[in-house]
């Protein structure tokens, strides 16, 4: 295996023991036992069918949104939109799903549809503004998110909203996505998975995505090359709001049934933050959301069984964000470069 | 409507605008520095956060609002500092390291501020007073919004005005200037590029740690959670809405101020428009401004470009 490679597999890995290592340093100074602490956090994860259920349903959006953010920085850009895509998507979804009077098959599928398309609609306006205007995409994204979130406000305060609770009606029980084997992950989780084979496949075996990957990499010389580099980037800030708005259709459909305050909230960043720990990998990302939602679903369980505050999970998914990043700024040093050289040469030798 | 256009319903309208705007014009100030050197700190919000959580920190164990404020000051540093090992020590995309920052500054303060309030909860800690300058405050209109503030507010119109002379007036502020457009035409004549780009990311992070301060320290007296809730964001609109100037700046924080006291106002009086409808409005005006915001960009040409000696 190529020697980039390898620490690119390896850094992550290094860096998630440097954040439990600090974990269990918090554990031990709060007066708990970390290995306790630790074998709570499994059980809660990955203990049994049900837990494992519940782990894979958390994982399900953030796959969405950590794929969204794969996609556009592959081509180069910062979609940091990804949160108001999601919920832009899962208000025209909730829209459709209470008052076309639809159900069943037809209902959900239109629904995932029309979500992506508002998803979609959402990222071409940072996507236009950045080729057209040379705005900055990732002010614009953000600021959209906002727009985004108040605008899900209006829609369960007022305009969808059921009864005295802020809330939206619920979605139909027929319109609602089946669970998986009787767990409380749903076929959404199925979607997210077949998406990030879909991505993986378009980025690494197709021409065009090996172009869109180029003119990631390297704007200027695609630009000589005759690749049509800004259709590039609105295609991939478009393809990466689909991405999105089907993520907030699915949650919507499949998890949440309503849209509420909090909804969706974080997911955005959460999905910026696994990507770069997947070095922007479409089934990687599946992986690290999945092992982020772990840790979440499973802190519950610790604080329960030996009073370790979930916020201690929290620090260590932000130490592993941290560590990631910084280790692999760390081994592209030429210093460390040349240092590994002198090992291995050395090591040779011997 | 009678009520709307009484010129004490403008001076209060004002009054808020400006008391929205100085965190955001604090922090905009600080990146506004780092962006002419060529450093972008989209981690603006997490040294915002960093600045509000350790300023109330100190504040509440030591008592005293100085040492708060220069707890906030070393937390915003802590977080511009990091970001300097990353992206110019370590020569990284300064736009990941930035997110680095902004998740780890959440993390570290809600964890830190769980730890601080297991078994108590908080009262509010002591805020800055009010001083008015004689005569200033006495202007109609704008007396009681600009010269009825707090030392802080004052120190911001100083930086402001030194800031300016600094980057029109100085041949320093040339050189850092030069910095951020042409790192190695800067370097071949003489000057010490990353230098300048450490000095202006920790006046990046003290400027950032104080617009945080400012929240807890001056407006709110508590800190809770992702209080920043994007201001930081905000601020980096404002930076490129004026044109990356301190001035022009602070003119597109005062507008976003304006445009989020008037929707906070509009509900006051009960304008039967959901408020989160109205809320929005501050949001896309900053919007609407950047799409209008035509002409060459500002942006420094070598913005967000690694720095590495040598390199060409």
């Amino acid at each position: 295996m190529n020697k980039n490679r390898f620490f690119s597999i390896l850094v992550p890995f290094i860096s998630v023991l440097l954040a439990f290592l600090v974990g269990c340093i918090i554990m031990a100074a709060l007066g708990a036992n970390p290995a306790t602490a630790l074998g709570a956090l499994w059980k809660g994860a990955f203990g049994n069918t049900r837990n494992v259920g519940t782990t894979l349903s958390r994982a399900t959006p953030l796959i969405f949104t950590s794929l969204c953010a794969c996609f556009a920085y592959r081509c180069g850009v910062f979609n940091l939109g990804g949160e108001g895509q999601f919920l832009i998507g899962s208000v025209v979804c909730c829209y459709i799903a209470t008052q076309s009077g639809i159900v069943g098959l037809p209902a959900i599928i239109l629904c995932i549809l029309c979500g992506g398309i508002a998803g979609g609609f959402w990222a071409a306006i940072p996507g236009l503004l950045k080729i057209y205007r040379g705005q900055n995409e990732m002010i614009i994204s953000i600021m959209l998110n906002y727009v985004a979130t108040l605008f899900m406000g209006v829609i369960y305060t007022n305009w969808l909203r059921e009864g005295s609770v802020p809330q939206t009606m619920s979605v139909p029980d027929e319109s609602k996505l089946s669970r998986l084997f009787g767990l409380r992950c749903t076929s959404a989780f199925v979607i997210a998975v077949v998406i990030g084979i879909l991505v993986y496949y378009f980025l690494f075996y197709t021409s065009m995505g090996f172009q869109l990957r180029a003119v990631g990499l390297n704007m200027t010389a695609s630009q000589f090359n005759g690749f049509a580099v800004k259709r590039y980037i609105l295609f991939s800030f478009i393809i990466s709001g689909v991405i999105a708005g089907v993520g907030g259709s699915a949650e919507l459909l499949g998890t949440q049934f309503r849209l509420i305050n909090g909804f969706g909230a974080g997911y955005g960043f959460d999905g910026v933050a696994m990507a770069l720990i997947a070095q922007l990998h479409p089934l990687a990302a599946i992986l690290v959301a999945i092992f982020f939602a772990a840790l979440r679903v499973g802190s519950t369980t610790m604080q329960a069984a030996t009073g370790v505050p979930t916020s201690v999970s929290e620090i260590i998914q932000a130490l592993v964000i941290v560590f990631t990043v910084a280790g692999l700024a760390m081994v592209k040093l030429p210093e460390f470069k040349a240092a590994l050289e002198r090992i291995f040469s050395a090591g040779k030798e011997a | 409507m009678s009520q709307l256009f009484t010129l004490s319903f403008f001076t209060a309208f004002l009054a808020a605008a400006v008391r929205l705007a100085v965190p955001l014009i604090y922090a905009g100030l600080g990146e506004t520095i780092a962006e002419k050197a060529g450093v972008i700190n989209i981690g603006m919000e997490g040294v915002m956060l960093d600045g509000a959580f350790f300023s109330f920190a100190g504040a509440w164990y030591s008592g005293s609002l100085a040492v708060g404020l220069l707890c906030g000051i070393a937390g915003g540093v802590l977080m511009s500092v990091l970001h300097g090992v990353i992206c110019i020590v370590l020569a990284q995309d300064q736009t990941v390291s930035g997110l680095a920052i902004n998740m780890f500054a959440l993390g570290l303060t809600s964890f830190l501020f769980k730890l601080m309030s297991q078994g108590q909860s908080y009262q509010q800690v002591e805020t800055f007073e009010t001083y008015a300058i004689p005569g200033l405050s006495k202007i109609p209109l704008i007396g009681a919004a600009f010269f009825e503030k707090d030392i802080l507010c004052y120190l911001l119109y100083i930086l402001l005005i030194l800031f300016t002379i600094f980057y029109k007036r100085t041949d320093l502020g040339l050189s850092h200037i030069a910095v951020g457009e042409a790192p190695h035409a800067a370097e071949s004549a003489g000057i010490p590029v990353h230098l300048f780009q450490w000095t202006a990311l920790l006046v990046n992070g003290v400027l950032g740690g104080i617009g945080g301060a400012y929240l807890v320290l001056v407006q709110l007296g508590v800190f809770t959670e992702n209080m920043i809730s994007g201001r930081g964001y905000i601020a980096l609109a404002a930076v490129i809405l004026g044109r990356h100037m301190p001035l022009g700046m602070f003119a597109a924080a005062l507008l976003f101020g304006l445009a989020n006291a008037l929707q906070i106002r509009l509900q006051t009086i009960g304008v039967s428009v959901s408020p989160y409808l109205l809320a929005i409005l501050p949001y896309a005006m900053t919007l609407l401004a950047m799409l209008g915001a035509a002409g060459r960009s500002s942006r420094p040409e070598s913005l967000g470009k690694p720095y590495v000696r040598g390199s060409r």
